[in-house]
């Protein structure tokens, strides 16, 4: 008797509901007289914090002659400061069980701090100490010594790598050449080698103010005590002037697909498909997610099961959406199995999108791309650096750090005609550009 | 204020050429007394592991159970022990990886597809694939679809269809991802290492997915063969981490896979593991032109229950197990040969290997080959200094509680634990073990370990320009291979 009532019991506790309530996120939020954006978010699983520093800079911000600057200067921020010797920084952080790291985009350079929870007033000492003097330090030696990493990094991550020198190509094609989005991230060799000390301490003065930047502390640690260091370490920084930046025009659309194509030490080839799409947090991008999802989510999405399942001509495929801040890019990539030709992948690629774009996306479908979002961003929220990362994002380009709720409900909300819209008016062949790489003589059978 | 800042600006024309044009900060409007002392850390926070419990179903599998009510969400990881590539049959390698592979494909009333958007319809992922000692099953979930996903997980491990379309289909995968393996340029070094340490031919040598040539005979019937034998319930250990409790989990496994009872005994055949003392010194892959060079330099290791694990651990940090290692220091951001090197010890469950991994820009691999060895060299001749061993220590001590920030990594490192046989507490242990090494037993171990005598090495790069260096450096007997990683005599007789 009791073990049927036990049985019955958890069967009714194991039922799912229908709209579970998302985690709670509790944040403060203020600004100081600088202009610096504090967010902070406790969170006490681990004894680790994360701090994570959003600066609103990145290649689109690079004059021209000096493409990859923004990257570059980001490797300087890791060589010492006013009163940090070069080395210094990462010794202190690895100690302290963790590490620091940044990343750079068109839009932004977000750095983060990762350490033990009772490091916390280290990491902040640290962090301030290179807002307020990074180029008091500042030696022809670290940038040359820097050079030579960002250049091996191009090599590494680009032109060392099958199919590496892709969106290299892309982007010059997708976005116009006066248009910020146009150069890669990376730069060209002969801007890195033009950089000089001049640029690193003009950009630094003029980009690296509190008052453009947003900082997130997330972890282990107490808030009282942490606002005390911020006010401490931060608070004297004098407030910068608002950056003038360079200001970019809307690009006119793009009325002509492009086609080009390109070789590389391969096998087979890979076909890029790209459109502009729209910009991070605009009304219209969870559309562009979901119609990402399914396109090419999983085996049983439209292109997948068409290219790789049924008819087997293509190894793998994959589709996304990029948000930036001026814009998005939406992308199909399809890599050939053998013998296949990338205009063989791209008929197959069309017939899916007319397809779509003729009838809208099943119930079914439209559930199982919500599922997997919702499911995803969820466990982005599992790491401490992953909420850090997440709230300032929310923060710089939904304006908002409380976010995460309206997040999952934009997602909720999107409807089949929604991503049908997105298929029939946006992803046309007139207004794309289509790469495709090919094995040339040495790779190829 | 004036005096400060023209001391500063003295200080700064005696430092050398530095091109500050910025006004330096009003550092003395802060309240900070010396700004060039770094903070005192606040009082160590002690860590323990989540509690795991464990618990035995009825068909005789072990499962680990962890509460984490962080989040709604769920991870599992399924250990199969002795279902890896390491129980391929000599004339069948690849087999454990294609069994592996064949278990999402279709199960009893469900096709592929249907598999896959069953998945994608509870927010699930689930992953399956063969290591080297065991296969595993990785499945995330929402706490909301939790009953689904493990009806849907027993499934796939109970009852795979081994259908025979989606077999010729996916094998027909596998053959041409290994056709175009001249395009994975680090793998092929990755494997000819380990060729090189334990044979090529053998159960730890040989790749998980076969040569082209083992993957091509491989049938769809010896897939099948080796799952019913593999994949048994006294085989496996599964690990739970999340939003769950220990009694529902009982109830939920105890009424689906806990009930799956398999015909057959499981096999505890000790795979033959043996150092491969015919191989080459050197071993070559040819790509002309490439800018760069992917060097491993690699040698025999510690298995995992080895009493040196934890002083292993931190001679590796210490040479290339972080950014402020030895040899990421001194090659990536002194010298600027690469972007970046590691070294790392892999301990599995009857050998390991102890690698040290990087991409050389091409005109500085024989400098940095040199480098290398000039910084084992001073590690075996040099003990450490207290700042240094404290710093890799403590790198490693406090970033343990990171293990268990997300479900998935707190399953697999439990998952890890029981496939060793290694104690549910053994990261206090470790933490222990870590706090009691010293620098003499470093450079002890580093003495007796890392014999450059027996070192192996492997670099994938364009060979005119670095054969001749090659050759100068004396390395030993060197062989070369195709873009495939195949003995290049035996090059002639493989089919395009």
């Amino acid at each position: 008797m009791l073990a049927r009532l036990l049985v019955v019991g958890l069967l009714l506790s194991l039922s799912p509901s229908v709209s579970a309530k998302p985690p709670a996120l509790p944040i403060e939020t203020y600004t100081l007289d600088n202009g610096l954006k504090i967010i902070l978010h406790e969170d006490h699983r681990v004894p680790k914090v994360a701090v994570v520093t959003w600066f609103r800079v990145g290649a689109k911000d690079e004059r021209k002659g000096r493409t990859g600057f923004a990257h570059l200067f980001e490797h300087l921020m890791f060589k010492g400061s006013a009163h940090v010797p070069d080395g210094k920084l990462d010794l202190l952080l690895e100690a302290a069980g963790g590490y620091s790291n940044a990343s750079t985009s068109s839009d932004a350079t977000i750095y983060h701090n990762v350490a033990a929870s009772n490091f916390l007033e280290t990491a902040l000492w640290l962090d301030a100490d290179r807002l307020a003097g990074l180029t008091e330090t500042l030696t022809q030696a670290k940038l040359d010594n820097q050079r030579g990493v960002v250049r091996n990094e191009r090599r590494q991550s680009y032109e060392n790598r099958p199919y590496g020198k892709a969106w290299l190509l892309l982007s010059r094609e997708l976005w116009p050449k006066s248009h910020g989005y146009h150069w890669p991230v990376i730069g060209y060799h002969k801007d890195l080698l033009a950089a000089s000390t001049d640029d690193v301490a003009k950009f630094f003065g003029r980009y690296y103010v509190p008052n453009n930047a947003t900082m997130v502390i997330a972890g282990d640690f107490d808030k009282k005590e942490a606002k005390q260091w911020i006010q401490k370490y931060f608070g004297w920084i004098p407030k910068g002037k608002v950056p003038d930046r360079p200001r970019y025009a809307a690009p006119p659309p793009l009325r002509k697909e492009k086609r080009f194509a390109s070789t590389d030490d391969v096998q087979v080839p890979r076909v890029y498909v790209v459109w502009r799409g729209p910009r991070a947090y605009n009304k219209n991008s969870p559309a562009f997610d979901i119609a990402a999802s399914i396109l090419a989510g999983g085996k049983s999405s439209r292109l997948y099961k068409r290219l790789v399942y049924e008819d087997r001509i293509a190894q793998d495929i994959e589709a996304g959406y990029q948000g930036q801040e001026l814009g998005g890019e939406f992308y199909i990539v399809a890599t050939a199995k053998p013998g296949i030709s990338g205009d063989r992948l791209l008929r197959a690629i069309d017939a899916e999108l007319v397809r779509l774009g003729h009838s809208a996306p099943t119930a079914d479908e439209m559930a199982r791309a919500k599922s997997a979002t919702e499911a995803w961003k969820l466990k982005g929220l599992e790491s401490v650096l992953g909420r850090a990362l997440r709230l300032a994002a929310y923060s710089v380009e939904a304006k908002n750090p409380r976010f995460f709720a309206a997040d999952l409900e934009r997602y909720r909300n999107v409807t089949a005609a929604d991503v049908h819209r997105v298929v029939k008016k946006h992803l046309q062949p007139h207004c794309r550009i289509v790469l495709t790489i090919n094995p040339n003589k040495k790779g190829g059978k | 204020m004036r005096l400060l800042i023209s001391l500063l600006s003295l200080s700064l024309l005696a430092s050398g050429p530095v091109h500050a044009q910025s006004v330096p900060a009003p550092w003395a409007s802060s309240s900070v007394k010396d700004w060039n002392i770094p903070p005192k850390p606040a009082a160590e926070k002690s860590f323990r592991a989540p509690v795991a419990k464990s618990l035995r179903l009825a068909n005789g599998m072990r499962v680990i159970v962890i509460e984490n009510h962080a989040l709604p969400l769920v991870a599992m990881t399924l250990m199969v022990v002795d279902a890896g590539s390491s129980a391929d049959p000599a004339d069948k390698f690849g087999v454990a990886d294609f069994a592996a592979d064949m278990l999402d494909e279709g199960v009893k009333g469900m096709s592929a597809l249907d598999i896959a958007s069953l998945k994608e319809r509870l927010g699930a992922s689930v992953g399956i694939s063969a290591n080297v000692d065991y296969a595993t099953v990785r499945v995330s979930t929402l706490r909301k679809t939790l009953e689904p996903t493990i009806k849907l997980f027993t499934s796939i491990v109970s009852e795979p269809t081994f259908d025979a379309d989606e077999g010729k289909r996916l094998h027909g995968d596998l053959v041409t991802h290994l056709r175009l393996k001249p395009d994975r340029p680090r793998q092929v070094a990755g494997e000819l290492l380990d060729g090189a340490l334990f044979g090529p031919k053998s159960a730890y040598g040989h790749p998980t997915t076969g040569t082209l040539q083992d993957a091509q005979a491989l049938t769809l019937a010896d897939a099948q063969a080796f799952y019913k034998k593999h994949w048994l319930p006294s085989k496996m250990i599964l690990v739970v981490a999340g939003d769950v409790t220990v009694a529902e989990m009982r109830e939920l496994l105890g009424t689906t896979i806990g009930s799956w009872r398999p015909k057959g005994r499981a096999h505890t055949k000790r795979p033959r593991v043996r150092q491969n003392k015919k191989s080459a010194r050197l071993l070559l892959v040819d790509r002309p032109g490439a800018p760069q060079c992917d060097l491993r330099i690699g040698l025999w290791g510690l298995r995992r229950k080895d009493p040196r694990y934890a002083k292993m651990a931190v001679l590796s940090n210490v040479l290339g197990g972080s950014f402020t290692s030895r040899l990421n220091n001194r090659l990536r951001e002194q010298l600027g040969y690469t972007y970046g090197i590691r070294a790392s010890s892999y301990e599995q469950r009857f050998a390991g290997s102890f690698v040290i991994s990087t991409a050389l820009h091409t005109p500085k691999t024989m400098d940095g080959i040199k480098e290398i060895l000039s910084i084992i060299e001073d590690l075996r001749k040099t003990p450490l200094g207290q700042k240094e061993l404290d710093k890799a220590k403590f790198n490693i001590i406090r970033d343990l509680p990171a293990q268990f920030e997300r479900n998935g990594g707190i399953a697999t490192a439990y998952a890890h634990l029981a496939l060793h046989g290694l104690p549910l507490d053994w990261y206090q242990r470790y933490d222990k073990a870590l706090r009691k090494v010293t620098a003499k037993d470093i450079q002890r171990l580093a003495k007796s370990f890392l014999n450059p005598a027996r070192f192996r090495y492997v670099v994938v790069g364009d060979q005119k320009k670095l054969s001749a260096g090659l050759d100068a450096l004396g390395l030993g007997k060197s062989e070369s291979f195709d873009s495939h990683g195949q003995p290049k005599a035996a090059s002639k007789t493989l089919t395009p």
